[in-house]
């Protein structure tokens, strides 16, 4: 059994607080949950911001419930058992494997993805992720290739899955979750070895027309 | 969206007097923890419905509460209440005092029905037999205390906040709204109001660490 490492890029207390509340966009929650599965480090920190949120719910006024809806229920409670547990998604079959949140939504396999082709190296399959304002997506880095530099209208968050690449902030590999802040610049390169795959959150782009649009790189699209 | 839960306030049935009575529990908020654990077990080992009827009474009324304070009307809040507490009538079995008190489970709950019913898109969690689940390395010495035990100290920590950091926390937690959204809403700078949820985690963290208390 190879030694597991834990991740060395974590989300900022901030966005573990906006998880743990349920104050997140749902593609972002997405892409925190995948760090979670990945860093009992952050999986900890959520349960201690968890329980503030328990903390503070217990302080709320109290909001009587009627004594009709109290009895209903009461009158319920031996209605059947609980339902099955959800089927479980089958796990993709070939590839690396995928937090259980991600599976779901990947479902048939990587290979079953509709990707589409940005650049030789590089390629992205979109992922529907219910209720989101932001757009996930799976890019899939041939080893070695660099992406060019851009930047960032809105933020990003990164997730690893395989591979692994290196830009400013140091080497990200497997379960690290790179965050970036609306306006950074940054130019990763995939390292070599594996295909480098990450889960990539963030602003659906604004579209832009005109002449000058075609020649914009691939990757504001 | 109430397809889980199909008997609802409107079917005007009576309901079973809870057959015992427990004591009311208007006690400190430690032993209120304690006091509902325990009958969280009770409900867990021996389907206790008296012991239900003495978490449904302190504990719904909050849900209710906290699903309005997110802007759900009175009924609709009602009815998720209901949902909720079924759950925590069924998954009582899974309740575990070591990873979290009863307060805080059910505040998960309340919060992942929300989620659901107003977005129809699950909250992403954690499942511990996950298999690409990573495991915390090496258990090492724990310094932390039981986490059914970090809400009374959790209470007492916040109360003693700034109240600026408190309400930040309120906010995030009560409005919907992510860190960014509340900067934009309140106009602080986004930078402002990092620092100061970094520095209320940061107080409050010392609750979660052993010592006396
Ligand atoms: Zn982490």
């Amino acid at each position: 059994m190879t030694r597991i490492s834990l991740p060395t890029h974590h989300p900022a207390e901030e966005h573990l607080l906006d998880y743990a509340a349920g104050a997140i966009d749902p593609a972002a929650a997405l892409a925190t949950a995948t760090h979670l599965t990945f860093c009992p480090a952050c999986r900890d920190r959520v349960a201690e911001l968890e329980a503030i949120g328990g903390a503070l719910f217990d302080e709320l006024p109290p909001a009587p419930v009627s004594a009709g809806a109290r009895a209903a229920l009461f009158d319920h409670l031996d209605d059947g058992i609980d339902p099955q547990p959800e089927a479980r998604p089958p796990l993709p079959n070939g590839g690396p494997l995928l937090p259980r949140p991600l599976a779901a939504l990947v479902g048939g396999g990587l290979e079953s993805l509709p990707w589409r082709r940005l650049a030789w190296n590089v390629e992205e399959a979109a992922l529907p992720v219910a209720a989101a304002a932001m757009r996930a997506r799976l890019m899939r880095i041939k080893p070695g290739a660099a992406i060019p530099r851009h930047r960032h209208g809105g933020s990003e968050m990164v997730a690893v899955l395989a591979g692994g690449f290196v830009d400013a902030f140091g080497e990200h590999r497997r379960g690290d979750l790179a965050v970036h802040e609306q306006d950074s610049d940054h130019q990763p390169v995939a390292q070599a070895g594996e295909d480098c795959l990450c889960l990539v959150v963030d602003e659906a782009p604004v579209r832009l027309t005109g002449f000058f649009a075609r020649w914009l790189n691939p990757f504001l699209r | 969206m109430t397809a889980a839960f199909a008997c609802g306030a409107a079917s005007g049935l009576v309901g079973r007097a809870p057959h015992r009575q427990y004591r009311r529990m208007e006690r400190r908020p430690g032993e209120v923890g304690e006091e509902l654990a325990a009958l969280m077990e009770a409900v867990a080992l021996r389907r206790d419905r008296a012991a239900f009827a003495a978490l449904f009474d302190r504990l719904a009324p909050r849900v209710k509460s906290y699903l309005m304070r997110l802007g759900l009307d009175a009924a609709v809040a009602e009815e998720l209440t209901q949902e909720v507490m079924l759950i925590v009538w069924r998954r009582a079995a899974s309740f575990d005092p070591r990873l979290a008190g009863v307060s805080t489970w059910v505040f998960t709950i309340a919060r992942n029905k929300r989620i659901d019913a107003l977005r129809r898109a699950a909250h992403p969690e954690i499942e511990r037999d996950d298999p690409a689940l990573v495991p915390a390395p090496e258990a090492a010495p724990d310094e932390r205390t039981e986490a059914g035990q970090w809400e009374r100290r959790l209470a007492a920590a916040i109360a003693e906040l700034p109240r600026e950091q408190a309400s930040l926390l309120r906010q995030s937690f009560f409005d919907d709204r992510s860190h960014s959204e509340i900067a934009r809403s309140s106009g602080l700078p986004l930078g402002t109001v990092k620092s100061r949820l970094r520095l209320a985690m940061a107080r409050l963290r010392q609750a979660f660490k052993d010592g006396p208390r």
